[in-house]
């Protein structure tokens, strides 16, 4: 694996500006980062973000909700400003 | 910078790149957690964080400062086998074992899941108060955790007599 630095951001807006540096790449749950930076495209990190209780903050917002049925590609950024009722457990 | 693992404070090494399976068995050497496919598929490296199961291979170990680690060495105590891992010997719950560890640690986080009423594919009710750990969710919940030996039979077995309730 490709060398990288690891981070882990004090809040939110911190992960939002160390985000947006060249080579930086978001860690969190779910996520398959670490297995595809061991093959499939290990050049293109050169540092990791990690965000330790962000899925709790975004808990307290009303209306948006993070579920088993949640699909990752509908979880776009600005859904964190204008949450919208994402979760659909029908 | 430590980790907790089984009660014993750890240093994590300093490369980031050290994953929390290679930390336990190749610089530790508690080889009971085991590497499978290394890729988050099989389930084998399945290890406790504070509780909650997580697959350890795509796991960073930096990630895990100052977190309690349980793996399958640190279950029995005072030479007394866990009740589960006493129940996969009297059920057959495995043949060449490999997979073994992480079927366990998998499944006492998924019984730690099912008491928050954490709901699961084959949940029919998601607003019940208390999810039963029937065949199917038990099934369903333990689907991450593959046996190439075929011993489910006696895996679900061996889970169910220590936490699913009795048949009313």
């Amino acid at each position: 694996m490709t060398p990288f630095s690891y981070t882990r951001a004090a809040d939110a807006a911190d992960a939002i500006v160390r985000g947006s540096a060249t080579g930086a790449k978001y860690l969190g749950g779910g996520t398959n980062l670490v297995d595809l930076m061991r093959g499939v495209s290990p050049a293109t990190v050169s540092r990791i973000l990690e965000r330790a209780g962000l899925s709790r903050d975004l808990a307290a917002i009303d209306e948006f909700q993070i579920g088993a049925r949640q699909l990752p590609s509908t979880l776009q950024p600005k859904s964190i400003s204008a949450p919208e009722s994402l979760l659909d457990l029908g | 910078m430590t980790i907790t693992i089984n009660g014993q404070d750890v240093r994590i090494p300093p490369d980031p790149r050290v994953s929390l399976l290679d930390l336990l068995r190749e610089h530790l050497h508690l080889t009971g957690t085991k590497k499978g496919c290394n890729q988050g598929a099989c389930g084998a490296c399945t290890v406790l964080v504070d509780g909650a199961r997580i697959i350890s291979c795509l796991a960073l170990s930096v990630q895990y400062e100052g977190r309690s680690i349980t793996t399958i060495e640190g279950l029995a105590s005072d030479g007394a086998l866990h009740p589960l891992q006493q129940a996969f010997i009297e059920h057959d719950g495995f043949q060449c074992g490999y997979c073994t560890p992480g079927q366990i640690c998998s499944a006492l986080g998924m019984v730690e899941e099912v008491k928050r009423g954490v709901p699961s594919y084959v949940t029919g009710d998601l607003s019940a108060e208390a999810i039963a750990l029937t065949d199917d969710e038990l099934r369903e919940r333990m689907s991450g955790n593959l046996c190439r030996c075929g011993a489910h039979n006696g895996i679900v077995d061996a889970i169910a007599e220590v936490f699913a309730e009795p048949a009313q």
